[in-house]
């Protein structure tokens, strides 16, 4: 356990030293939301609500959505793909750490550093110009239920960019893989568009999957769309989800160890 | 039981073959076909606890690839390997925990810390007690000189200092083998010497088992007892160094500067040395012979007594000349005497 804390306190530190991917950062990001802010804000044009949702309901899932896409450091899928694509993995191969433990340990030592100061600092801006009149959450109930899900969230997703990241084990197309997975979790998690919005059938089955667990769960557990039994539930599928998707992460690791070569001798 | 035993060890990577150009990128998505390349082929090796062993063998041989299987990084096609009475690939993390291996062309270390932190970070990892790993610094500053750089990022060290680093890095753990692969390639004389005594020391003095390729001779001469020599993914030899200079490197040669050389046929005067071969090249006689079945002194006293020689020189083939007729695949190991 001692190892994998070292390796996540290394990690914030080293990505301390990249003090201009701040600023960067924090530009793209704001300028993201806001553009997202604008969109929808056009989509309410002349209307009260959209499936249910009012205005203030869309702004604050997703303020929601961008805060669970911004606590994953999706740098580590960045990272982990150039060191199997330049062999480096070999370095990661040699140490007496669990591979996935390690790579989790450093997304999260990343998040630290860079995700979150600059997503308290977007947030600030963002709910400053476009984003005032967010709702509070429904009650203490889904303030926590809101604030576990969303953890557990980050953990889903981070155990989702770490298998979809393996993949480069089999295939020297990282970009192609990190885009596909990117579009993919962010539309069917609800970041971009709220799962509500989709017509009634394909939302349902949606919520089925893994990737709600990362934005819609923890968004209709604040906004008090999601109670008692029902969020309790919704936080056990994703609780299960979660596990599944770690379990599968080791099963893939397995196979991508056994036919692993090591690029460039 | 050998700190590392392999049986029958085969490696085969899968090459794409794909044809040049779009279309050939097409029809590769549509039909793959792959080429199996095989790295590493029926190999058997067993190194007791303590040794330095070199590996030889031109590039392409599968050098860096029985490392990598040896290290537990990758699965063998077939065969077995047991290190410390472990499969390294199984057990990889178990395994890691008793060796240390350093790739000439890699670093271990994180670009972005400074070397220090890099090493405290294997500290942790490894959980090496704080008082072992001051002593582990002192060892590594005295011996290598880290203490210059310990605070530069690695990104900033040159060549010479980053494989200082990675050695102390490896070392952190006190591991019972250290694998090196081409340890000293790309460095200046001084830091090449500097490596190989801090090498001979930990094989000597702490008993350390080093697996180690390397294209450089004095690597080989200076560091280790037993050289195997493969090519081509087979092995061609394995022998202590001795074995090697006593079966492979026997000729001797000879030369005379003589003052105002008759140029006469020699083997008259050379007759009841044995067998010997000996030629003029200008005012020098040249005389080779294998050095375990001519007695150099006779050859030596009757070229003396016959002329006037102004001047003497030996030279004996060594290892250099072994590796060297390996990577230009003139070896006959059937031929080469038989065993010595
Ligand atoms: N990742 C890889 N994929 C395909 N072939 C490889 C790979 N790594 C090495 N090879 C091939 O395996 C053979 C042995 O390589 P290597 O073990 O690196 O040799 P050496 O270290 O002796 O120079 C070479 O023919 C090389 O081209
Ligand atoms: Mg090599």
């Amino acid at each position: 356990m001692r190892a994998y804390a070292a390796i996540a306190s290394r990690q914030f530190q080293s990505a301390l030293q990249y003090r201009g991917n701040y600023a960067l950062g924090m530009l793209s990001s704001l300028a993201l939301v806001l553009a997202m802010f604008f969109f929808w804000h056009a989509g309410f044009d002349g209307r009260s609500a959209i499936a249910g949702y009012s205005w203030a309901q869309t702004k604050t899932y997703l303020l929601i959505g961008y805060l669970s896409a911004n606590l994953v450091a999706t740098s580590s899928e960045a990272r982990m793909s150039e060191s199997i694509r330049t062999g480096n993995v070999l370095c990661d191969l040699l140490l007496p750490v669990d591979f996935q433990g390690a790579r989790l340990s450093e997304a999260l030592g990343s998040v630290a550093a860079q995700g979150v100061p600059a997503l308290l600092v977007t947030l600030a801006v963002a709910v400053a110009v476009a984003f005032s009149g967010v709702l509070p959450p429904s009650g203490i109930g889904a303030a926590l239920g809101a604030a576990v899900a969303l953890g557990l969230g980050v953990v889903l997703k981070s155990a989702i960019v770490y298998a979809s990241a393996l993949v480069c084990f089999w295939t020297t197309n990282y970009v192609g893989i990190a885009w596909s997975r990117a579009a993919l979790t962010n539309l069917l998690c609800g970041a971009l568009v709220p799962l509500a919005f989709f017509p009634a059938g394909v939302a349902a089955v949606l919520r089925w999957l893994p990737f709600a667990g990362i934005t819609d769960t923890p968004a209709r557990i604040y906004l008090g769309q999601l109670v008692g039994v029902h969020a309790f539930l919704a936080v056990c599928l994703e609780a299960a989800w979660t596990v599944a998707v770690l379990f599968g992460g080791r099963v893939l690791w397995r196979a991508a160890s056994a036919q692993v070569t090591i690029h460039g001798g | 039981m050998a700190a590392i035993e392999a049986r029958a060890l085969c490696k085969a990577y899968r090459r794409p073959l794909r044809a040049p150009g779009l279309s050939g990128s097409v029809r590769h998505l549509l039909r793959p076909r792959h080429q199996d390349i095989v790295a590493v082929d029926h190999l058997d090796l067993s190194i007791e606890a303590g040794e330095a062993v070199c590996y030889v063998g031109p590039n392409g041989a599968g050098k860096s690839t029985t490392i990598k299987l040896l290290t537990g990084i990758l699965r063998p096609t077939a065969g077995t390997v047991r290190v410390l009475g472990r499969d390294p690939h199984r057990q990889r993390v178990a395994n890691a925990r008793d060796i240390a291996a350093t790739f000439g062309n890699r670093s271990q270390l994180n670009w972005d810390l400074p070397l220090g932190e890099s090493l405290a970070l294997l500290r942790d990892i490894y959980a090496v007690p704080q008082g072992r790993y001051r002593q582990h610094l002192r060892t590594c500053a005295d011996i290598l000189g880290i203490d210059a750089f310990l605070s530069a990022p690695v990104r900033q060290l040159s060549l010479g200092q980053r494989v200082r680093a990675d050695l102390a890095a490896a070392l952190v753990h006190d591991p019972k083998i250290l694998y090196l692969d081409e340890p000293t390639v790309g460095l200046d004389i001084a830091v090449k010497e500097r490596l190989r005594a801090f090498l001979r020391q930990l094989h000597r003095e702490r008993g350390l088992t080093i697996p180690l390729t390397t294209h450089d001779l004095a690597d080989i001469e200076d560091v280790c007892d037993r050289l195997v020599i493969i090519d081509q993914a087979r092995l061609l030899y394995d022998g202590t160094l001795r074995q090697v200079r006593d079966r492979f490197a026997r000729e001797r040669v000879l030369r005379f500067v003589v003052r105002q050389p008759d140029r006469a046929d020699p083997a008259g005067i050379l007759a009841g040395c044995g067998p010997v071969r000996a030629a003029w090249e200008g005012d020098t006689l040249v005389v080779a012979f294998d050095r375990l079945a001519v007695e150099s002194p006779a050859v030596t006293a009757r070229v003396l007594r016959a002329m006037d020689v102004v001047d003497f020189h030996l030279a004996d083939a060594g290892i250099a000349d072994v590796v060297r007729r390996v990577y230009e695949r003139r070896l006959d190991l059937a031929e080469e005497g038989g065993q010595p």
